[in-house]
């Protein structure tokens, strides 16, 4: 076990950052915010931590510090984009990410420009990110319960409803926003920190692309959705090596199989099965 | 009684389509009142104008004291002027319980219900008090056997019942309900006409948006006519029902005797 661990830490690492990255599209989309804003806070969170680590920052107040930028901008950033929805908001948010990666690339010394910023000092053990990624999943389980959780469904599912039902729309969405915002942010630091290095590759489109996947795959219905996504993204590759240069189409068409066939994800595939396996138990 | 609702002069007018143009009522606390019209009348638009769904071209609306027509339909909801729509609106993975507490959320929570996120010691008592109201109402409407199933799974006059439930657990003082029972078998008709007079026994203010006059005759104190978007005739049902402005509207012609405005 020890073995597999030390020779598979890189790979275990990656799996809590971006489980935090699918979280943050996950909670959007359960929303039915279709947001692609945390991409772009991903962004801002990853360059913050390098130059917070230049600056001599220690790691819990730099998150913290990274986590009220995320949620602040977010929150701000909702303001002008509250009112739309489906594809504008997709649109729009896309866009503010793909400036991000423009910023990054030309950002002189805040950035490294093209070359990135390597070196990062600031590091995390395996233990401490999975505690950071154990206490974002609980902040997340708790927008899904109660009567939060009722609220963002009924908007989710039905505007017009939740107006009758006295559910303040735009408040709920702009702290989804924040939300999501924030985890990007969260996630992008501790890609930072995991890596050592950033660098403005792999950044907006490849990065909703990723983050999206790993959502609607596991299923956006609930957080451990995401966490189901992350894993099985980040392992695939890995346990499927075979498939080698095919990867991504692999890729592809398991994530078509899925929405056309499971809409709901892993999750739902879940929740079909143990409703089977309770009908044939009741049956005999 | 006093009056709980007040409209004055109100007009909804969509470019040059004039869909409410001019409707004055009163409505008195307790009372159970008939809204019917033939189609396209003005009745949704008007149920739409007085839930705040609807912005007001002019005219005033007032409830239990309080000017409203400038507030929004989520301020109205919370003081207790409720709705249901012409079609099912539930969440259909939820259970019937659950529907029905998302009723009583706006008045537990209130406006604010974000802050409660990450306190969930804040949220304990108030689940509870949700969960009591909506288990309530729930027995009234006779769901206690179907509480914990899916929503979407139920049968159409069951939904509507859920829906019923889910208005009643939000505590409401007036509720307007458009076309509850269409679609309904007549012993679904009669369980929901049963649910409206015992609630106006409890002093719930009551619309009822219908087509069939049977059952707005049954159920009904007071019945206001539109047609073209402007109330032709208010009283009782039998007298609602003789108006020759009213079977002008329904029948088209003057004179007929055949005064039974009929279902759609």
């Amino acid at each position: 076990m020890s073995g597999f661990y030390a020779s598979h830490l890189t790979l275990i690492q990656q799996t809590a950052v971006v489980a935090v990255l699918a979280m943050s599209f996950q909670v959007v989309l359960r929303s039915g915010v279709f947001s692609f804003a945390s991409a772009g806070f991903y962004v801002v969170g990853a360059y913050a931590l390098a130059n917070m680590s230049k600056a001599g920052w220690p790691l819990l107040p730099a998150l913290i510090v990274i986590v009220i930028i995320g949620a602040a901008g977010g929150y701000l950033l909702s303001i002008p984009f509250v009112r739309l929805r489906g594809l504008y908001l997709a649109m729009v948010t896309f866009a503010w990410a793909e400036i991000l990666v423009v910023v990054a690339d030309n950002g002189g010394s805040l950035t490294g420009g093209p070359v990135g910023m390597f070196g990062v000092t600031l590091g995390v053990s395996t233990p401490e990110l999975f505690v950071i990624v154990a206490v974002a999943a609980l902040l997340i389980s708790q927008v899904e319960r109660r009567g939060l959780g009722r609220a963002l469904r009924v908007i989710s599912i039905d505007e017009q409803l939740a107006r009758t039902m006295g559910i303040e729309i735009n408040r709920q969405r702009a702290f989804i926003f924040a939300l999501s915002s924030a985890l990007g942010a969260l996630a992008g630091a501790l890609n930072t920190v995991r890596t050592s290095s950033v660098a403005p590759t792999g950044f907006g489109y490849g990065l909703i692309v990723l983050g999206l996947t790993m959502a609607v795959f596991g299923g956006v219905g609930s957080w451990t959705g995401a966490i189901i996504g992350a894993v099985v993204v980040t392992w695939f590759p890995e346990v499927f090596g075979f498939v080698g240069n095919y990867r991504s189409v692999v890729y592809g068409i398991l994530l078509i199989l899925v929405v056309v066939f499971e809409p709901s994800g892993v999750l739902g595939l879940i929740g079909k099965l143990t409703a089977l396996i309770r009908q044939v138990r009741a049956a005999t | 009684m006093s009056t709980l609702l007040e409209v004055h002069d109100v007009r909804v007018h969509f470019g040059g389509v004039k869909a409410v143009d001019g409707v004055s009522m009163h409505l008195a606390e307790g009372g159970l009142f008939g809204l019917v019209g033939p189609n396209g009348s003005g009745k949704s638009t008007l149920l739409a104008a007085l839930s705040r769904m609807t912005d007001l071209t002019s005219g005033s609306l007032r409830f239990a004291g309080h000017s409203y027509e400038r507030e929004t339909a989520q301020w109205v909801s919370r003081r207790g002027l409720g709705r249901t729509f012409q079609t099912v609106r539930l969440l259909p993975s939820l259970s019937v319980l659950e529907n029905v507490m998302v009723g009583a959320d706006a008045r537990l929570y209130g406006p604010g219900i974000v802050s409660n996120w990450v306190m969930p010691w804040r949220t304990r008592q108030r689940e509870k008090a949700g969960r009591r109201a909506a288990m309530s109402a729930v027995e009234r409407l006779e769901l206690v056997d179907l509480m914990d199933s899916a929503a979407g799974a139920l049968s159409y006059g069951t939904q509507r019942r859920v829906e019923i439930a889910r208005i009643l657990a939000a505590a409401p003082k007036l509720v307007l309900f458009d076309e509850p029972t269409a679609g309904m078998s007549y012993e679904e008709r009669d369980a929901i006409g049963k649910v409206m007079r015992q609630l106006q026994a409890e002093g719930i203010t009551q619309v009822l948006v219908e087509h069939d006059m049977q059952m707005i005759s049954d159920v009904c104190d007071h019945v206001f006519v539109m047609n073209f978007g402007v109330v032709i005739a208010e009283g009782d049902a039998e007298t609602v029902v003789q108006d020759s402005a009213v079977q002008e509207a329904y029948l088209g012609r003057r004179g007929d005797g055949d005064a039974t405005a009929g279902s759609h």
